[in-house]
């Protein structure tokens, strides 16, 4: 696979890595990784089975189900 | 109190009589500075009293923009506005009773998930049910009527600031700013407090959008609910002072200003102005702009402003 490069091609991952940090909670280096791979194989599994666009109402529903089930993250002290 | 009164009704009186003698560019300049001036100050009303961090402006703009579109025909326009309001409003109000638990990056952060996953189900919703990307606004209201109803959106919001800040639910608000425990403990009902003031923020930004969407004559998810209207808001509020009264709009006026004259010519050094003046306000001018007059002159007048 190919990338251009440009200023503007982290911004997607910086709002994804805010997101991921969140979910696992500040501060919990386990929160983040767990967190990563929860979204990641959920984003990809779920793509698999329904259909690519919806991706991106997949990723934010299971954040917010996440956070409103467990307000601090999943693995905050 | 009043002298804030007599301010506000000397700019609405100036700025009702512009179309009359101003060009078509200066007009519609000051359109988008009206724009932000109530979407900025119907934001720090709530958030910049409370210090509840919401990113979530652009789904209620959105929202708002997308009632006008639709039900523009058979509502009237006036109808279409409040519909878009209490719309937005009774978004904010559910989306509140899940969220306003939450404090800080928390709040924030699930805020801006919110109004993503909003814009992306109506992108969805657009894809599958109804088969369109975007709709067309075919029957559009006169700029004037455009320009004064958003005027009268700015003024209302000024205004309703003015009020809430001398009433019981606004000192109830800066108590929870200052300290929400200790609020909750001095008999606040923190939490229908905390919804009412979100939905009031909601309320001004759904009309904002119905109004302005017809400016646009076709819209999509992708601009009315474009995540920058809501950091630019913030943006505005904090650049201006979220906690005061004026701050937001003379930092509507500068940004608009500043956005009209950079834009077309220098769109980087648009940008960049605006990543450097947000930094040095962070870091020099807490207080955000207008604090800067009443620091150095009327040291009597932050009483009344702060």
């Amino acid at each position: 696979m190919a990338y251009t490069i440009s200023p503007s091609m982290g911004e997607p991952y910086t709002v994804s890595a805010l997101i991921v940090i969140t979910l696992g909670g500040f501060g919990s280096m386990t929160g983040s990784l767990v967190g990563g791979l929860l979204l990641g194989v959920i984003e990809a599994v779920g793509m698999d089975l329904t259909s690519p666009s919806l991706k991106a109402v997949l990723s934010y529903g299971v954040f917010i189900a996440v956070l409103l089930w467990k307000p601090n993250g999943l693995f905050k002290q | 109190m009043k002298r804030d009164l007599l301010v506000l009704l000397a700019l609405v009186g100036w700025a009702l009589a512009l179309p009359r003698y101003a060009s078509e560019f200066v007009v519609s300049l000051a359109l988008t500075c009206l724009m932000y001036t109530a979407l900025a100050t119907s934001w720090s009303l709530f958030c910049g009293t409370t210090r509840y961090l919401s990113l979530a402006t652009a789904a209620f703009f959105g929202i708002g923009a997308y009632t006008g579109a639709l039900l523009l025909q058979q509502a009237g326009w006036v109808g279409t506005i409040a519909l878009a309001a209490a719309l937005s409003a009774l978004v904010a109000l559910v989306m509140g009773a899940a969220v306003l638990h939450l404090r800080g990056t928390y709040f924030a952060v699930l805020t801006f998930g919110m109004a993503e996953l909003i814009r992306h189900a109506i992108t969805l919703w657009e894809k599958r049910v109804t088969g369109t990307v975007g709709r067309l606004i075919a029957v559009v209201p006169e700029a004037d009527t455009v320009y004064v109803t958003v005027l009268v959106l700015a003024a209302a919001a000024v205004l309703t600031s003015i009020v809430v800040r001398a009433s019981r639910f606004g000192l109830a608000m800066a108590g929870i700013g200052a300290d929400e425990q200790r609020a909750e403990t001095l008999g606040v009902d923190t939490r229908w407090v905390k919804i009412g003031g979100f939905a009031i923020t909601a309320a001004f930004a759904g009309a904002v959008g119905a109004a302005m969407s017809v400016r646009w004559t076709y819209i999509d998810p992708a601009t009315v609910f474009n995540p920058f209207i809501g950091f630019q808001t913030v943006l505005i509020a904090l650049v201006g002072g979220a906690a005061t009264l004026w701050g937001p709009l003379i930092a509507a006026v500068v940004f608009s200003l500043l956005a009209e004259t950079l834009r077309l010519q220098a769109p980087q050094v648009y940008m960049m102005a605006l990543g450097l003046l947000l930094i040095a306000c962070v870091l020099y001018l807490p207080g955000g702009l207008a604090s800067l007059r009443w620091r150095w002159r009327w040291p009597e007048w932050r009483k009344g402003v702060a």
